[in-house]
C-alpha cells in the first residue's frame, strides 16, 4: 500500500519527468553515426555547409527583415537626428524670446479706496 | 567505528574555462542539444520555442550564473539547465495563479526555524493538461513500435534497464535494439525543421 497520497495529476507529472529524463539521456548518449543516420532519414546531411539540420542553431529559423536591413541602427540614427533637431529648435526659441523685464513704475498698483 | 570519507566538493570551471568548453562543443553536439531542446520545449506554451530554451541555457553558462562542474560534459550540463528552465517556467506559472500555498508556522524558541514554507505539490490544471498532452505526443512518436511503448511505460515507473527486461521479457539484444530504434525516432523528431 502506498505510504504517500498523491493526486493522479501529480503521478502523471512524475511519470512524464522520469520519461523525459530517460529520453534526454538517450539523446546525450546518441553517437555521431546515429545522428547522421537520423538526419539522412529526413533528407539532410549535417556534414554539408548550411545544412537544414542547423536551422535555428547556426542560422535563424525564419529570416526576418532585420536580418537583411539594419533597422535598429536606422532607428537609432533617426532618433539621434530628431534629438539634435529638437535641441536646435529649443536653442533658437530661447534666443528669439523677448526678454521681459518687470518694471514696477510702469505698472503702478491700484490705489486702494 | 568505520570512518565516513569526507565528500570532496566538485571542482568548478573558471569563466574562461567555461567559455573554452562552450567553444569546444562540436556540430554534432549542437544537433544533440537541438533534439534535447525540442524534447523539453514540447510542454511549454507556443510562444516559447526550442531555440529560446537553448539560447537561454547557453546564455546562463556564458553569463556565469550557472557554474559548470569539471567532470560534467557540456552537453549534459546544458541539457540540465534546459530541464530546470522548464521547471522554472511552470513554477512561475503556478505562482502567477496563486497556486503556491505558503504556511507560516511561528515556533517559539527556534528563531532559525521560525518560518516554514510549505508548497502545494499538486500541479495546476494547465500543467496537468500540458503533461497529459506531452505524454500523448511522446507515445505517438513510438506508435508503430509496441515494444518501445512498453519500455516507455516502464521508464515512466522509474524502472532500471534490468527491471524493464524482467517485466517485458525481452532479451538483452531485443532490449538494446528497441532502445536504438527509440533513439533514432527521437533524433528524427529532434532534427526536424518544424518550429515546435
Amino acid at each position: 500500500m502506498p505510504t504517500k497520497m498523491t493526486s493522479a495529476a501529480a503521478r502523471k507529472l512524475q511519470r512524464l519527468t522520469r520519461i523525459l529524463q530517460a529520453l534526454e539521456l538517450e539523446l546525450i548518449d546518441a553517437t555521431d553515426d546515429e545522428i547522421l543516420e537520423a538526419a539522412k532519414d529526413l533528407g539532410m546531411d549535417p556534414r554539408m555547409k548550411g545544412s537544414a539540420a542547423f536551422l535555428g542553431l547556426k542560422f535563424p529559423m525564419t529570416w526576418r527583415p532585420e536580418d537583411f536591413f539594419e533597422f535598429a541602427r536606422a532607428r537609432t540614427a533617426a532618433a539621434t537626428e530628431r534629438v539634435h533637431e529638437l535641441s536646435a529648435a529649443a536653442a533658437s526659441e530661447q534666443h528669439c524670446q523677448p526678454r521681459i523685464v518687470f518694471d514696477a513704475s510702469q505698472n503702478p498698483k491700484k490705489e486702494e479706496k | 567505528m568505520p570512518q565516513i570519507p569526507a565528500l570532496i566538493p566538485a571542482q568548478m570551471l573558471s569563466p574562461a574555462e567555461q567559455a573554452l568548453a562552450l567553444k569546444l562543443v562540436t556540430e554534432m553536439d549542437l544537433l544533440r542539444l537541438k533534439a534535447i531542446a525540442r524534447l523539453h520545449a514540447r510542454g511549454l506554451p507556443p510562444d516559447v520555442g526550442w531555440d529560446d530554451l537553448l539560447q537561454e541555457a547557453i546564455t546562463r553558462v556564458l553569463v556565469g550564473s550557472r557554474k559548470v562542474p569539471e567532470d560534467v560534459p557540456m552537453v549534459a550540463f546544458i541539457a540540465g539547465i534546459m530541464r530546470s528552465l522548464r521547471t522554472e517556467h511552470w513554477r512561475r506559472h503556478a505562482r502567477g495563479f496563486g497556486h503556491e500555498r505558503v504556511l507560516l508556522d511561528h515556533t517559539a524558541g527556534e528563531p532559525e526555524r521560525d518560518i516554514v514554507e510549505l508548497r502545494d505539490p499538486s500541479p495546476t490544471p494547465e500543467r496537468a493538461l500540458a503533461a497529459e498532452q506531452e505524454l500523448a505526443a511522446i507515445a505517438r512518436l513510438f506508435a508503430d513500435d509496441p515494444v518501445a511503448l512498453r519500455i516507455l511505460a516502464c521508464l515512466g515507473e522509474g524502472m532500471s534497464a534490468e527491471q524493464i527486461r524482467v517485466v517485458t521479457g525481452l532479451s538483452k539484444t531485443d532490449y538494446d535494439s528497441a532502445r536504438k530504434r527509440m533513439r533514432r525516432a527521437l533524433l528524427r523528431e529532434g532534427l526536424t525543421c518544424q518550429p515546435k
